[in-house]
Order: structure tokens, then sequence, then C-alpha cells
């Protein structure tokens, strides 16, 4: 009986070990990218496919699903034959969680990140994980705002967040940032999570460094709704929860009877940026994964999800105003710097955590 | 001659087993406690941050310990009322009854707080159905409160309910012959009988909201009310991150586990009781009264409305406009099933949850076997340490792995054995758990019987052991296959291309798109129990009579 138990035990070792064997030899990376070739894609943009390609390209990212679809397509029309696209999808926050705890391993998987805002970003690099981006052709349509003077990142995409009411329950929303903490508006206004949000994080930090903190305090005596994220936001809005709201305009596109303003002081923008990791063995694959994602090409889908690339000639979402004609408000990365640390603190004494 | 006790588990099989065990749960569960104790050494101010401003640990402790303490009780008391009225009064159909009261279970919890928002919100389907105002405030401790209750009863009613159909009945028997009236021998001799149940439904309970992310987010969050699994995510992924800060509140949850396991083994130790006897029941069972009819049709009701209205949200195309015949229909479902993504995860979510099922009440099987029989100190530091993730977050657990398969096992990383490991060591405690309290109530004769007839440990195992424990281990069958279907936070950031189900549907609810989400989440449960429902049919016995213990 022991023998019989045995037998069947080495056919499960066989198994396990013909499994992993067979695992290894299907991912052996190809070998892809020796002859250089010029890709023509339907913007009529070209690039030339660089030398050295491993065949492997790991892209770590927040972006939608609806734009990461896309992009895989484009990706599998135009480069697949030289290098393989793969990518893991999360909030920003885990993403980087994901990051350090790989660097922790020894054994970061990602080549490219590419978050939703900068100072999640800003943790990569902080721990030494980001090196310097290649120098690419496609960096001369985006303006020099939206690139790292030490090279380290570029801008790719650009969130806009307004506020958004709900036209059948308010006929004169509020103007502007301002009017937000006019006594009519008390329970009537959703904002989300600083400490869950990345984006509404950065708007928050944006609004901290122009009216300071006393804006947050006077705003909490309106008793806002204060949901998780921005996009639980406007289902709120939406559905008639609470009639006004801060979020993005890429939430226009799935609540269509949602309206927005853009306020008077201005619609925060906030930046995306994207990265190489440090000491990636798949430089080259990186490279032309950063081509494609600053080109014209790939901005046609971030106009398609209801978001704006920072391209000077990136395509304007439909029924969205072109990113010139939009108000912004006065900001800077270094303005916002500052408080930070302070965020977790101030935000959780104002509204409970 | 052989004595008893000492037999059976062969020294091979014990210390592989052993070390399987320990390779997979200790490395993770080192890591973090390595990484705190290395903070507390180099950056002791930074440790006492912690517990310096209330906010940190006091705050969400507090809480933590109220809503999860406040709901298990509640879990526990709707749990006992129900097991009692469904296993000592005769109602028609009570395995149907039986499996839709223990419906809830299956639903992920986030899911069931969302539904609840929806309902209850202002402008929301019960204002808009009824054209009343909403009498509930749907966000804030109470919510949470009655969420985690409904949610986790189920656990309460198994265990319970299990206890109450094997509960020997010569006690009670004598107890009638003597005239003793009905109540007293309700309150003095069943109730204290079926402790050990009672008390493991509430652990169980308490385990699960204690270390529950999804609904204290989406119900707590909005009017600042904090807990530790709020806040541990908070620390861990939003800059500036203080990942160091948020495994040692995650220790602090391990802790909790482990106590409350050092009480239930107080408990049980101090009253055993054999439960499986060759004599039949003769007991009492009056009528289903129509006040208790009444309760069982309410409950089911109040149970049923979160998740009926993510259900109903996932027919409605535009959530917002009114809901008219223009606005309902299968849309989502049809732009759902239509993403290869969606059917892929689908595979995945199958293919792991089945497998870490499988695997976990084998080796669930195993290792209660070792820990029950063997008398060594190797078996009681193994129960313990089955036990250390028991109430660790899920984001945490997945976190370890990561640091730990990088160097370990690197192999393996990215791919779907990735999450299978984080499921084995998520819900390996369950199943541990489930089996060995049945193990427990069996006496050694028998196998020793077998033994002394010449039958060798995997003959004795299939024969005798496997037949008696069945049930047990079929219920942590499904237990685990249902934890696993709806775990999100460790699928969440081990996730790499191969997705699950619930990940995806997580993903379209946090970006915007309800209707793809709540649709999603309606095929994850009606799967769910259709897998259920045929496991149960080939392996021949009745939903309800699956339960899980602690």
């Amino acid at each position: 009986m022991a023998s019989k138990s045995t037998v069947w035990m080495v056919i499960i070792l066989i198994v396990v070990i013909a499994g992993i064997g067979g695992y290894y030899l299907y991912t052996k990376p190809s070998e892809g990218g020796s002859n250089v070739a010029t890709i023509t894609m339907s913007t009529g943009e070209k690039i030339e496919i660089p030398n050295g390609l491993s065949g492997n390209v790991m892209l770590y990212t927040s972006i939608p699903q609806e734009i990461m679809d896309g992009w895989v397509k484009d990706w599998n029309t135009y480069f697949a034959n030289y290098t393989k696209l793969d990518y893991y999808r999360a909030g920003s926050g885990t993403v980087v969680a994901k990051i350090l705890a790989e660097q922790k391993a020894g054994n970061v998987k990602a080549d490219v990140v590419y978050l939703a805002g900068y100072f999640d970003f800003k943790t990569l690099m902080d721990n030494g994980l980001i090196t310097k981006l290649p120098t690419v052709p496609e960096m001369n349509s985006i303006p020099d705002q939206y690139k790292d003077p030490n090279g380290y990142y570029i801008m790719g995409r650009l969130l806009v967040m307004v506020i958004v009411y709900n036209p059948s329950l308010v006929s004169n929303p509020p103007k502007s940032w301002q009017d937000l903490l006019q006594p009519q508006w008390k329970d009537k206004i959703v904002i989300a999570n600083p400490l869950v949000s990345g984006s509404w994080q950065y708007s928050v930090l944006a609004l901290v460094s122009k009216y300071g903190w006393g804006y947050f305090q006077q705003l909490k005596q309106n008793n806002p709704l204060v949901v998780q994220d921005v996009p639980d936001v406007a289902r709120s809005v939406a559905t008639g929860e609470r009639p006004i709201g801060v979020t993005l305009t890429m939430y226009l596109k799935t609540y269509t009877n949602l309206n927005y303003t853009i306020p008077t002081d201005g619609a925060i923008i906030i930046p995306s940026p994207i990265g190489i990791i440090n000491g990636t063995k798949n430089y080259a694959d990186a490279t032309l994964l950063l081509r494609y994602l600053l080109s014209k090409q790939a901005a046609i889908s971030l106009a398609n999800a209801y978001t704006y690339s920072s391209r000077t000639d990136g395509p304007t979402p439909p029924g969205l105003p072109p990113l010139t004609q939009i108000k912004t408000f006065e900001t800077s990365i270094s303005a916002l710097q500052a408080y930070v640390s302070g965020l977790r603190d101030n935000w959780t004494a104002i509204f409970g955590g | 001659m052989l004595l008893r006790g000492q037999m059976m588990i062969p020294t091979a099989t014990k210390l592989s087993l052993i070390a399987i065990v320990f390779f997979l749960i200790i490395p993770p569960i080192a890591f973090i406690t390595w990484d705190v104790s290395y903070l507390g050494f180099t950056n002791f101010e930074k440790l006492r941050v912690l517990f310096s401003k209330p906010y940190y640990f006091e705050i969400p402790f507090r809480n933590s310990i109220i809503v999860c303490g406040i709901s298990a009780v509640l879990s526990t008391i709707l749990g006992l009322i129900l097991a009692w009225l469904l296993a000592r009064r005769a109602f028609k159909r009570e395995g149907t009854l039986l499996s839709l009261l223990t419906g809830p279970y299956v639903m992920p919890s986030f899911a069931m707080a969302i539904g609840w928002v929806l309902l209850w919100t202002k402008n929301g389907f019960f204002e808009k159905l009824s054209g009343l105002s909403s009498p509930i405030n749907p966000y804030g401790p109470l919510s949470m409160i009655i969420i985690f209750a409904l949610h986790n009863y189920p656990l309460a009613l198994l265990s319970i309910y299990t206890g109450l159909k094997n509960l020997s009945p010569e006690l009670e028997e004598a107890a009638r012959i003597h005239g003793i009236p009905s109540r007293t021998i309700s309150l003095k001799i069943i109730l204290p009988l079926l402790r050990p149940h009672i008390l493991s439904g509430f652990i169980l309970a308490f385990a699960y909201s204690i270390s529950e992310f999804g609904a204290p987010a989406v119900l707590g969050i909005p009017v600042g009310y904090p807990v530790l699994t709020t806040m541990i995510y908070s620390f861990m992924t939003v800059a500036p991150i203080e990942y160091e800060l948020a495994e040692a509140l995650s220790l602090v949850l391990s802790a909790i586990g482990i106590t409350l396991l050092a009480v239930n083994y107080f408990v049980l130790k101090e009253k055993r009781y054999v439960a499986i006897t060759g004599k039949t029941a003769r007991i009492e069972i009056k009528k289903g009264s129509k006040l208790g009819a009444t309760l069982i049709v309410l409950i089911l009701i109040f149970v049923y409305l979160p998740i009926a209205s993510v259900v109903f949200g996932s027919f409605i195309k535009t959530i917002g406009l009114p809901i008219n015949a223009e606005n309902i229909g299968l849309y989502h479902f049809q732009r759902v099933l239509n993403m290869s993504r969606v059917l892929n995860a689908l595979w995945t979510t199958m293919l792991v949850s089945i497998s870490a099922a499988t695997i976990a009440s084998l080796l669930g099987l195993l290792v209660a076997y070792t820990v029950v029989r063997g008398k060594g100190l190797e078996s009681k530091i193994m129960d313990y340490v089955i036990f250390l993730p028991f109430s660790i977050p899920g984001l945490v657990i997945g976190v370890g792995l990561i640091v730990t398969s990088g160097r370990l096992y690197p192999i393996i990383y990215g791919t779907w054995a990735m999450l299978l490991l984080a499921f084995l060591i998520r819900f390996l405690p369950y199943a541990t758990r489930t089996i060995e309290s049945t193990l427990m109530q069996i006496d050694e004769s028998l196998e020793e019987a077998s033994r002394i007839h010449g039958a060798g440990f995997f003959k004795t195992l299939r024969g005798i052991v496997i037949p008696i424990t069945l049930r047990a281990i079929l219920s942590s069958w499904i237990f685990v296959f249902n934890s696993s279907v709806k775990e999100l936070s460790a699928s969440a950031i081990l996730s790499v291309q191969v997705e699950t189900a619930i990940v995806v549907a997580f993903m379209m609810f946090s970006e915007g798109f309800f209707g793809d989400g709540a649709a999603l989440t309606t095929i994850l449960i009606a799967l769910t129990l259709a897998t259920t429902w045929i496991f149960s049919k080939i392996a021949k016995i009745a939903v309800p009579e699956i339960a899980p213990t602690a």
C-alpha cells in the first residue's frame, strides 16, 4: 500500500517538475529586434525599432482599463513582433506598494511606470528606483513645464479636476472653488478622500498651497460627504445623493447626466508622470514603450477616455473644450512639496480620517 | 505493542508536513515582524509616532474593537436564533431555508456595502421607488455593524446549526423523562452544550470582520470613522508611505487573532463532549410558529436587500438617469461578457479557488490529524503557526509574499501559483480548524483497530479518518472556495496579467464603471452559488450540512 502511495507521489512530482519546466520554456524571451525597422503608425508618426531589444517590457500603471485596452491594441498592431508588452494595473498607491515590496525582494519586475500623480512617483524616486529617461523625438511635442529639469520623468497625461453638478437638482452651480464655501451648499457637496485618491490628494495640496488649510476647515462647515475616490464623487452626484461634487472630467463619459463648471480660479491640472526603472534589463524595450506612450497615437486613447495628452497637438476629448481654453489653477509641484508631509495629520484633524 | 497516540503518523510524512507549513507561512510573517522590530531598533522614534497621535492607533483600534465586537455579538445572536428555529422547529423546506439564510456569506462584503449605500442614500433606490425619505443613514459605525452582522451571521448560524444537529440526545432525553420543562432544558442543558459552537461562530465573525477592508472603506471613510484596516491601507498606499507603521498595525491584528484562538482553546479544553455516537436522536421538534416564520422572512428580506440593490443596479444602463424601461436591460452583462479580460479573470478565479479549496482541505486534514493525534511539542507549535496570518489583512500578506517569494521561490512570481499561495496562507487556518474540531470529537479506537489489523497510515486515513471527517473536509472546501473567490486585497497587489474576477470588478467600481462592476459581481455570485450547488450534488450532501468552525 505504501508503495502505491509512493508511486503517486513520484507521479505528482514528475507532473510538477514538467509543469515548471514547460512554463520556463514557454516564457523564454524571444530573440526579436536584431534588424532595424521603422514602424509607421496610423497618425503618420514613425518610430524606429531600437537595437538591443530583449523582447519583453513590463509596464506598471494606474491608467484606466479603457485607455490601457487601446494601447495594448496599438502595441499588438505595431510592436508586438519586436517586444512583448505586459502590464500590471492597480490604483497608484497599490502600484507603489508593490514596487517597494519588489525592491525589498531585490527583484523589481517593472521596466516602465506610469502613475496618476507626482507624489506617488516621488516615493519611487526617493527610493532610488527611477533612472534618467533617454531623449526621444516625441519629447519635442511636449512643453517644458511637463518635463523634469533633471530628466527623471515626463508627464504624459493631464487630468482635469473640475466642479460637477446634477443639472436636475442645481440650476445655479458654484462658479469657483471659493463658492463651495458658501452656506447655501451646506449638505450638498461630495468630495473624495485625499488619503485614498491620488488625483484628489494633488488637488487638495494645490488648494492648500493657495488658500491654506483654512479652506478645508471652512469647507468642513458645509458638511461635505467624503467618499473614497473621485469616481465615487461622480456616482454620488449622478444619482443625486449629493448634487455638487469635485471630480475629474473623465467621469463625464460614464455619467452622462452630469454637468460641469470650470472654476473661475481655474481647473486643477494633474499631470501624470512616466519613468523608467533603475537597473532595468530591458532599457531598449522601455525606450520603445516610452516613445509610444508619448506619441500622438497613444494620445488618441487618452482623448477617447475624456482625458488630455500633454502634447501640444494632443487630440481634444469629444464634448470637452481644448486644453488651451481651460483656465488653469495656478500651482506647481514645487509649491505643493511643502504640504505633503502634513497632509495626513491636517486632513485627519479636520475630517477625522 | 502499540501505545495509544504513539502510532500512525509516519515520521517522513510528519516532517514534510511541518516543512510545507513552515515554508508556506513563516516567511511572510517573519518578514513583517523583522521589518517592525528593525524599525524599533533603528528608529524607535518613528515607531513611537504610531502611539503619539490618537488617530494613528488609538482611535482606529477602538473603532475596530467596537464595530467588530458588537457586530460579532449580533451575528452570533442572529445565528443562534435562526439555528434554533431551523433545527428545533418544523418548517417546510428546511434545507432551502438554510441555503437562503447562509447565502449572504458568498457575497463580497464591499459589494454588500455599496448596495447598502445605493439603497438607503439620499435619492437612492429606496427613495426613488417608494417616494418616501430614507429612514437610514447608510454611512457610519451603525451601518458598518449592520453590514458586518448581515454578512457574517451565516458563520455563526452554520456552526451552531451543526452543533444542534450533532448534539448527543441522552441528556436532553433524561431531563425530559424527569419532567423538566423544555425552556429549562434549553437554557440549562442545550445552551451550555452548544457553548463551543457559539464561541466558534463569534470568533469567526469577529476575526473575519476585523481583517476586512472593503466594507469599512465604503461605509466608514465618508464620515471619518477609521478602523485598523483602513488605517493600514492608508499607511501602505498613500504618500507619504509609512510601510513599517502599516506592518506594526498588522502585527496588532495578528495578536488579536491569536488571543481569540487562545480563548477558544481554553474554552474547548474545558468543555469536551462526545458528539458522534451511534444512537439515534429522539429530539422533540415543535411545529414552527407564525412568529418564527415571520422572523425568518423578515431577516431574509433585510439580508438580501443590499445584494438585491447591486443586482438591480447591474440592470440599469446609466445610473442616475430615471429608472424606466429604456434604461433597464442586459446592457452591462453583454458588455462585460464580451471582454476577453473578464472571461480570463473568471477562468483564473475558478482555477485558483478550486485548487486552493482542494489543497487547503487536504493539507488541513493532514495538519489537523498531526495536531490532534500527535502529542509532541512540534504539533502544538504548528497549530499556532498556522494561525499567525488568521487576522492579518490581505494587502499585508500580499506584500509579505512579494518580498519573500522574490527571494525564496521567484519562479512562481506573477503566476497564478502566487495567488494560490496567498489564499492558502489566508484560509488554511479556517480549514484546519474546521477539521480539527471534528477530529477532536472522535475517539482514537477506530484508528487503532485499523492499525492493529495491519493497515498503514494512508490506508487508515482513507478508510477511517476521511469518511468520519468527510463533512468537515467538504465544509472547509466550500469555505475556502467561497473565501478565495471573494478575496480582494491580496489578489489586487499580486495579480500581474493573471487577474481574478473580483479584482476586475473592484477596478470597474473604482474607475467609475458602476454598471459593469455590478454586472460582474452578479455573475460572480451566480457562479459561486452554482459551484457550491454542483459540489454538494457531487458530494451527495445538502449544502446546509456544510459548516465551518473555528
